[in-house]
């Protein structure tokens, strides 16, 4: 345990490490997922059915298959080398992306059709409709589960390691194999409990806040 | 040359090979799981505080920490204390035990879903607790949780690349080095992806038939 104390910072930035690019990740695949989940229920046939084959994709394939691929091949294909960074970045926000879109679609689904039928014979278009009636009723359910998909992110980080890029779990191992001791994978996991957990209290917290009605 | 057409065909015998481990590791992995969760499930819903505290530590630490801790974790930390387990073990231990918690939850939820008459009932006709556990609230619970367990399936059937870091010769471990070896990374881990999809279209595709095939005459009623 003593072996670990010269080594708590450099976790703790590990820590903020993992934090920022399951953070900027999750910004980036809040902005698709909005796209991708207004898209999903377009009226537009091609378009849902291309949304659906993107969710599908991603969520069948594992996001390790996912992170070799943006790292080693598509460099062949774009012919510019990705750093580990940009790469695991690309990959944890196309891979939040398909989640959030589900998570935007089921919001905008669970509002009511005859809120749009209000909002239609009040004169709103669709843009109106969409922004001041559907959106903010629609993140009722997609808030809460951004939540979910931010742990989801947070675990899912611990994959890009194994590209190459230095996060909290990475450095555990580096410090493990200076160290010859699992203390500090296990002071990661405490790392990664606290920010899940926590999160996953403040997820429950804006459900209850967000709750309104007889529902 | 970015993609050589016979990638597949001239490496079928490992693509095939990784695909075999891969779902002897998924199944090994969803049958631990199963036995984890129902561990998992009775420990959360004792009679004893100390049980059900357990019950909660383990479902809330497993829930919030990453696969790939665990096995290191494992493969690492048990050979410290000098006991060596081969890597397959390894990964199945790490994915099974994790996806126990998830699985606890499952169980717990179709627990709550089947309603109280039903024990109630099943008292009234003299079952035991356990006798009705088995007979009649089990087969309702595994028809309200099957859904949710046929996703916990597909997520452990992902899970199981990660295990290609400590060289368990899976699908995406066999990709690595086909990859290494041919410099087609494209079209390995194109392969290695679309046979992901395959299986996993595949295992759904079953779950669902195996679903209409057992419960659907029941519909919708609980």
């Amino acid at each position: 345990m003593s072996s670990l104390v010269p080594y708590i910072g450099v976790l703790i930035r590990g820590a903020f490490v993992t934090l920022e690019i399951s953070a900027l990740s999750l910004l980036f695949s809040f902005v698709i997922g909005t796209l991708l989940g207004m898209a999903a229920t377009s009226r537009i046939t091609p378009v849902r059915i291309g949304v659906k084959l993107y969710v599908e994709t991603v969520r069948s394939v594992p996001l390790l298959v996912l992170l070799f691929f943006a790292y080693y091949a598509l460099p062949l294909v774009l012919g510019v080398n990705l750093s580990p960074y940009r790469a695991a970045t690309l990959t944890l926000t196309a891979y939040a992306g398909a989640f959030m879109s589900e998570a935007v679609r089921a919001g905008i689904q669970a509002v009511g059709s005859d809120q749009w039928a209000a909002a239609r014979s009040l004169a709103m278009n669709y843009r109106l409709t969409m922004l001041y009636v559907v959106a903010p009723q629609a993140l009722r359910v997609t808030l809460p589960a951004a939540a979910g998909i931010f742990i989801d992110l947070l675990k899912g980080a611990s994959l890009t390691s194994i590209i190459g890029f230095v996060e909290l779990l990475q450095t555990a191992v580096n410090i493990r194999n200076v160290t010859f001791s699992i203390t500090p994978l296990m002071a990661a996991g405490v790392l990664y409990f606290i920010m899940c957990f926590s999160l996953s209290r403040v997820g429950h917290r804006i459900e209850r806040a967000l709750q309104y009605g007889g529902h | 040359m970015l993609y050589n057409p016979w990638l597949f065909l001239q490496n079928q015998r490992a693509f095939m090979l990784g695909a075999g481990v891969t779902l002897l590791l998924g199944t090994s992995a969803v049958a631990l799981s199963l036995v984890c969760g129902l561990i998992g499930w009775m420990l959360k819903s004792s009679n004893l505080r100390t049980l059900r505290w357990v019950g909660n530590a383990y479902v809330e630490t497993l829930r919030n920490t990453p696969t790939l801790l665990y096995i290191y974790l494992i493969y690492f930390g048990l050979a410290e204390i000098r006991i060596q387990i081969p890597p397959f073990t390894s990964a199945v231990l790490a994915l099974g035990v994790q996806g126990g918690a998830y699985t606890t939850e499952i169980i717990r939820g179709a627990f709550t879903a089947v309603r109280e008459e039903q024990r109630q009932a099943a008292r009234a006709l003299g079952f035991r607790p356990m006798m009705s556990l088995l007979y009649i609230e089990l087969p309702q619970m595994l028809r309200v949780a099957f859904p949710a367990l046929g996703n916990q399936v597909i997520s452990i059937l992902l899970g199981t690349s990660i295990a290609s870091v400590i060289a368990v010769p899976e699908l995406t471990y066999q990709s690595q080095i086909i990859g290494e070896s041919t410099y087609q990374y494209f079209g390995v881990f194109g392969i290695d992806a679309l046979l992901y999809i395959v299986i996993v279209q595949i295992v759904s595709a079953v779950w669902r038939s195996m679903e209409h095939l057992w419960f659907g005459k029941w519909g919708r009623t609980v």
